[in-house]
């Protein structure tokens, strides 16, 4: 991959918030194929990192380049960078309808309504306000209105918070699936998720890069035994922690030193 | 902005409020508070106060330059209100039994000139006693009978309600919603789209504008049932467009509190905390002129005295004084809603 081949690029991103460091000086990039899973605990500063790349928040210093052209988030074509948000909610008295039928508007795409209530099998579903759709109905509109645009980068943020396995496991393959159309950055506190479905990793722990790069690569270059576990053996190199058997990265504090 | 930007906008505020107005139709119990509510309130003040306000004091209307005819009534302080009331706003007063006695006069022949004291069916003995005052000082004081309608009191409450339908409508009906989205992260995945801030203001503040003309209409419906005196067209449009503006200026001044004040259960209090003032000087309780000067200036300046004057004069046949609330009332909504839109922001969370 060429150097300046990339879906987005943090340099040297820095967010301070009341006298805290929420990201102290990250650097990393996010391949334009693929899925880049973005780990680390609670409180680790995901949130606070896809709010920058998403130009929701403005970092105190570095920079955030989008694209081949290295656009700012917040001059990105219209449509190109797309997001499901953590615990993003919804207008709660709209129908699944008129919530797609906002979107299809806003792009001046006509089309885009039924495509999404198609798209997340919520046709005969329509009618029905968004507040009364399960977690994960909500969530596939969510995700199926954030593809309707055919983004070049899209950005989850823990989109598997409070779904039920099936739910989670849908959810999964349907980023798994889109792998070779576009850019997928999603934060995750679990590491089986991660496992699953990512090309590549940034391993974030108190607000700084531990790791990153595609999963192969820095799996191969683990000493042993880190390498035999692959995604959870790496994350345990980077961070110098222990990781709960079911992939949980919760337990582990904010401060773990590598 | 390119035309198929501005059409995209077009259609978004269009989708927005329509979908807001529709969630508040698919609730029952939204409909029954917005319309039904309203209704029993009116028909709740029609029984209650069908025969006037049964605590009052004998509240007089003074119209009057003459100094003897004021020095008479004064010397009765603990038993007589007395309100300086023009021509106007005293036969308003008088009309929707307000005030019991509206005494007019003038100064031009001092002693001699005859003081009238205007009364309703209801209040002639009152009438009675205050002539008694005028005739003790050697003033020539006649009655004059007018007609006073039965539950006159109570439609003299009409105005003041569909002012405060609108108030408290417009207040909490934009900035604490807006609240909500973001905390549920909607308006920072809206910024993501084309939307802009004003699109989406717009919208919320129009279906909301749509409900409360609705929730009027139907107060004024209910009123010319109960008090049999159907508002002409005219005192219709006008009571729409005073409301139009009420409803903006106080959601405006509801959205600049939420660009300042975060929290949905601080600012909510902070709504409580401000209208509470705003009703109390609106001048639906007493007359704002009867304040000491520097509170009076104030309370006059108040979009809630504005938009309780505009109602009341938008239900006068003359229709007269309407203009002044009106202007009050539109530089409140224009400095609130671009306080407000400037102020709040989407992005963040």
């Amino acid at each position: 991959m060429a150097p300046d081949h990339f879906a987005a690029r943090l340099d040297a991103v820095t967010v301070r918030v009341d006298g805290h460091t929420l990201l102290d000086s990250v650097t990393c990039s996010v391949s334009p194929r693929g899925i880049t899973a973005l780990l680390g605990p609670n409180g680790a500063g995901k949130s606070t990192l896809l709010s920058v790349l998403l130009g929701l928040r403005e970092p105190d210093a570095g920079s955030v380049r989008l694209f081949e052209d290295g656009v700012a988030p917040r001059d990105a074509p219209r449509g190109s960078l797309s997001a499901v948000l953590q615990d993003e909610g919804a207008f709660e008295g709209m129908t699944a309808h008129e919530y797609a039928a906002l979107f299809a508007a806003l792009f001046s795409d006509r089309a885009m309504t039924e495509r999404v209530l198609a798209d997340c099998a919520l046709g005969d579903r329509r009618h029905t306000r968004v507040d009364r759709l399960s977690g994960g109905e909500l969530r596939r509109l969510q995700l199926a209105v954030a593809l309707a645009t055919d983004p070049a980068l899209l950005v989850l943020d823990e989109p598997t918070n409070h779904l039920d396995p099936a739910a989670r496991r849908a959810l999964l393959e349907r980023l798994r699936a889109q792998k070779t159309r576009r850019a997928v950055l999603f934060a995750t506190h679990d590491l089986h998720e991660a496992a699953r479905i990512a090309d590549a990793v940034v391993i974030l722990v108190g607000g700084t890069v531990r790791a990153h790069g595609p999963v192969a690569d820095l799996v191969r270059a683990l000493p042993e035994p880190f390498a035999q576990r692959g995604i959870e053996g790496l994350f345990e190199h980077a961070t110098r922690s222990t990781i709960d058997p079911t992939g949980a990265l919760d337990a582990l504090s904010d401060g773990a030193e590598p | 902005m390119s035309k198929t930007m501005v059409l995209a906008q077009l259609h978004a505020f269009w989708v927005l409020a329509r979908a807001r107005v529709a969630e508040t139709a698919r609730e029952r119990s939204a409909v029954a508070f917005l319309l039904g509510f309203p209704a029993l309130l009116l028909l709740s003040l029609a029984l209650v106060f069908a025969e006037g306000h049964p605590y009052e004091r004998r509240a007089v209307a003074l119209d009057c330059a003459n100094v003897a005819a004021r020095a008479a009534l004064a010397r009765e302080p603990d038993a007589l209100s007395i309100y300086p009331l023009d021509a106007r706003e005293g036969r308003r007063a008088l009309d929707e039994a307000r005030v019991e006695l509206r005494v007019v006069c003038d100064a031009r022949s001092s002693q001699q000139a005859t003081v009238w004291i205007e009364h309703g069916p209801r209040a002639r003995l009152s009438a009675v006693a205050v002539r008694a005052l005028f005739v003790m000082d050697g003033l020539d004081a006649q009655l004059r009978p007018v007609p006073v309608a039965k539950g006159a009191y109570a439609r003299g409450l009409l105005p003041g309600a569909i002012a405060f339908g609108a108030l408290f409508s417009g207040l909490y009906g934009l900035g604490l919603p807006m609240l909500r989205l973001r905390r549920r992260r909607v308006l920072a995945r809206l910024t993501l789209t084309p939307l802009r801030a004003t699109t989406l203001v717009l919208s919320q503040l129009s279906a909301r504008a749509a409900l409360t003309v609705g929730q009027s209409l139907v107060m004024l419906a209910v009123g010319a049932l109960l008090f049999h005196r159907a508002p002409s067209a005219s005192a219709v449009l006008c009571v729409v467009a005073a409301v139009l503006l009420g409803v903006l200026a106080f959601a405006g001044i509801g959205l600049a509190l939420a660009s300042v004040i975060e929290q949905e259960d601080t600012h909510g209090d902070l709504l409580a905390a401000s209208a509470t003032p705003m009703v109390l000087l609106s001048g639906a309780f007493f007359p704002v002129r009867e304040l000491p000067s520097a509170l009076a200036t104030i309370a006059e300046l108040l979009p809630s005295t504005a938009l309780v004057d505009a109602c009341r004069a938008a239900l006068d046949p003359s229709l007269r004084g309407l203009a002044a609330p009106l202007a009050i009332l539109a530089l409140w909504a224009i400095a609130s809603i671009g306080l407000g839109v400037h102020r709040f922001d989407l992005r963040r969370s």
